[in-house]
């Protein structure tokens, strides 16, 4: 966020939303009784801000999340779905005007806490953290007085775009005082001891990694992320099923459908590239019998941070293939 | 649970490296199922390599009540594994399943709940009313001041934990408890957040409201109404395009009875649960009280907010059924019909 909302002597809008982009100019050119419509529904006028500024907001947000040679159908669709409202009063509680603040206050007030609540599974703490945002919102966070309101968007709701920023603070917290942990304790979780190094790795059938490679490529985006979801990440089918909106039971079974498949895809690979089907067979289970420690250094090695962002995984990764045996 | 083959979780785990991570607003989006299909593979490409990321968007997922009926798969051994009697079966369960559906329809209408004694009270004094577009505020903006961020205008809470450098104090203004309730008395008011008027609809549009006159409580039934939360809405008959609220909230709509559905852009903020048609006059509603009105077959939208004796709907909205563009009722998941006489600008509340 590099844009610096600045505060009108009567509260209203001046300069909502500096830019981050400039937008392209023209590029609602042709919707403009949408955008009128938008305003309109919008509520912007109780907060002073004009249709010309309204514009402009909505012009950036295009050029944030629009392809530049989106066409007018796809800015129209896109347009429709932004959550107007919730955008016109961050803006307008960016800017500082009272009035917005107290209808944010209002309405989000209980909400933050409950989420609070919800993201830190501890009502001490989750009203902190609702508290710190709040503090962040209004601009006392920041040397700068900047709001973190003057970056939201409206492509998803305010509500849960707030519940996304707790949840980053919370995590940031999380890690901080991971790295200010005893190192007793840190002793006990066994976090201080270094990695084995890697054990060398039996060499592997390249046709193997091909097959696999290609088989992956070939799911879908979504198949792709549930699989790495559970696998990977140790998410539980209740997280999983929570984020897609499936139930879980849906959830398991779409798990061991695209196990399933990947596997025949998997073999079926190995099988065009020369191998008979006890040999791709072979080449799978050796696999997985051969290369047990490998995959936790490989996880380990994917889920490894940055220096100045440590892990904050919780749930150890377990590697379930050893069942298999 | 079967197990991935380990190539594929080595293959896996290194698929992409994390470069950067989307803004909150992308992963916002996503959790609440509105994320354009282009955003939405990049995204799930993203989490499917960035650990950070996949756990923020577990800490952020709404608790959602799922619509889809669950059941269990049967395990294929036996008589019954035979193919021809597994299909015959399944034809029968589907043939069982539209039948239930049918019978269902038919017996909609007479679920309506509606009692000579409140219709007759009802046209007499019309206690309540919804309001399809914005009104003045009730809040006015505040007075000039030099510089507003050094005086919060409330206060938010007070925290011991958060140091005075970056804490809100606003000592010469009123607390938020002191100068407004928590819970939001005149909903009236906050015309900005009931109501919005997407497209195709005048703004200026209002419909009369009655809060000056004597608020009439209708009497509770006796007995709650039968509701199924979790059958999911099944596509509504219309003579032209077929319109149905799939398992994540996003209405469809398909023009070739059924074989292929497009979503239709609706402004709703939460997942649809249910969708009422009756040619170009199509109702929808959903979690948290989200109720949208279309006119001219989904063109444009109206957001309409049901008030009947200074209740507004927020519940949960489950099911839907218009029997002309006139009458009709939409019940919530906590068991509360609120019936409506005249196209919904009047609402009571059984």
């Amino acid at each position: 966020m590099t844009g610096t909302p600045k505060s009108a002597p009567n509260g209203e809008l001046s300069q909502v939303g500096s830019t981050e982009t400039d937008p392209s100019p023209g590029r609602l050119s042709g919707l403009d009784a949408l955008v009128s419509d938008l305003f309109a529904g919008s509520g912007a006028a109780q907060f002073g801000l004009s249709l010309e500024l309204f514009t402009g907001i909505l012009e950036r947000v295009a050029a944030k999340y629009l392809q530049p040679d989106a066409g007018e159908a796809t800015t129209r669709e896109f347009l429709s779905t932004l959550h107007v409202q919730e955008l016109v009063l961050a803006r307008a509680c960016a800017a500082g005007n009272d009035a917005a603040w107290e209808a944010f206050l209002l309405r989000y007030r209980e909400p933050l806490y409950e989420a609070g609540v919800s993201i830190a599974n501890d009502y001490g703490i989750g009203r902190e953290l609702a508290d710190s945002l709040y503090a962040d919102l209004y601009g006392a966070g920041s040397s700068r007085g900047v709001s973190p309101l003057n970056s939201y968007m409206g492509y998803g709701s305010l509500e849960g775009w707030l519940r996304t920023i707790m949840a980053r603070s919370f995590i940031d917290r999380y890690r901080s005082e991971r790295r200010l942990v005893s190192l007793e304790e840190e002793s006990e979780e066994g976090l201080q001891f270094a990695a084995p190094p890697p054990q060398p790795v039996a060499s592997v059938d390249p046709r193997l990694e091909q097959a696999t490679d290609d088989a992956l490529k070939a799911l879908d985006a979504e198949d792709r992320f549930i699989l790495a979801s559970f696998f990977l990440h140790g998410r539980t089918l209740a997280e999983l099923g929570k984020i897609l909106r499936l139930h879980e039971s849906t959830v398991s079974r779409r798990v061991q459908k695209i196990t399933a498949s990947l596997r025949k895809q998997i073999l079926r690979g190995m099988m065009s590239r020369g191998m008979s089907r006890r040999q791709a067979d072979e080449a799978l289970q050796t696999d997985v019998r051969d290369l047990q420690t490998n995959v936790s250094a490989r996880l380990q090695e994917n889920l490894q941070e940055t220096p100045d962002q440590p892990s904050y995984q919780q749930k150890p990764n377990t590697p379930k293939a050893e069942d298999d045996h | 649970m079967v197990e991935l083959p380990e190539v594929a979780r080595r293959c896996l785990s290194r698929t992409a490296a994390c470069q950067g991570h989307p803004d909150a607003e992308l992963l916002t989006a996503f959790v609440e199922g509105t994320l354009a299909r282009t955003h939405r593979d990049d995204l799930l490409n993203h989490l499917v390599a960035c650990s950070d990321c996949n756990r923020l968007v577990a800490l952020i997922a709404p608790q959602h009540e799922v619509s889809s009926v669950v059941q269990s798969v049967p395990a294929r051994r036996g008589w019954f594994a035979w193919t021809p009697l597994r299909w015959a079966g399944a034809a029968a369960a589907a043939a069982v399943i539209v039948s239930a559906i049918w019978v269902g329809r038919i017996d909609e209408p007479a679920a309506v709940p509606a009692s000579p004694s409140i219709a007759v009270q009802k046209a007499s004094v019309p206690s309540t009313t919804a309001r399809l577009s914005p009104v003045p505020a009730a809040v006015q903006p505040g007075k000039p001041t030099a510089d507003k961020r050094s005086q919060p205008p409330r206060e938010f809470a007070k925290s011991p934990a958060l140091p005075p450098s970056i804490a809100p104090v606003a000592p010469a203004t009123p607390t938020f408890a002191e100068s407004r309730p928590a819970v939001p008395g005149n909903v009236r008011d906050q015309s900005a957040f009931q109501t919005s008027v997407i497209s195709g609809v005048n703004p200026q549009q209002e419909l009369p409201l009655s809060s000056a006159e004597p608020l009439h409580r209708p009497p509770k039934l006796d007995a709650a109404p039968v509701i199924k939360p979790e059958v999911p809405a099944a596509p509504a008959r219309a003579t032209g395009p077929v319109w149905s609220v799939s398992d994540s909230g996003v209405l469809q709509k398909s023009t070739d009875s059924g074989r292929t559905w497009a979503a239709v852009p609706v402004p709703a903020r939460a997942p649809l649960r249910a969708v009422s048609v009756l040619g170009q006059d199509i109702w929808i509603g959903g979690d948290r009280g989200a109720l949208y009105h279309s006119t001219d077959g989904g063109q444009g939208w109206v957001s309409v907010t049901p008030i009947s004796d200074g209740k507004t709907l927020d519940a949960d909205i489950v099911r839907i059924a218009f029997s002309d563009p006139g009458h009709g009722w939409v019940a919530t998941r906590s068991g509360a019909i609120w019936t409506t006489r005249d196209g919904g600008a009047t609402w009571s509340l059984r």
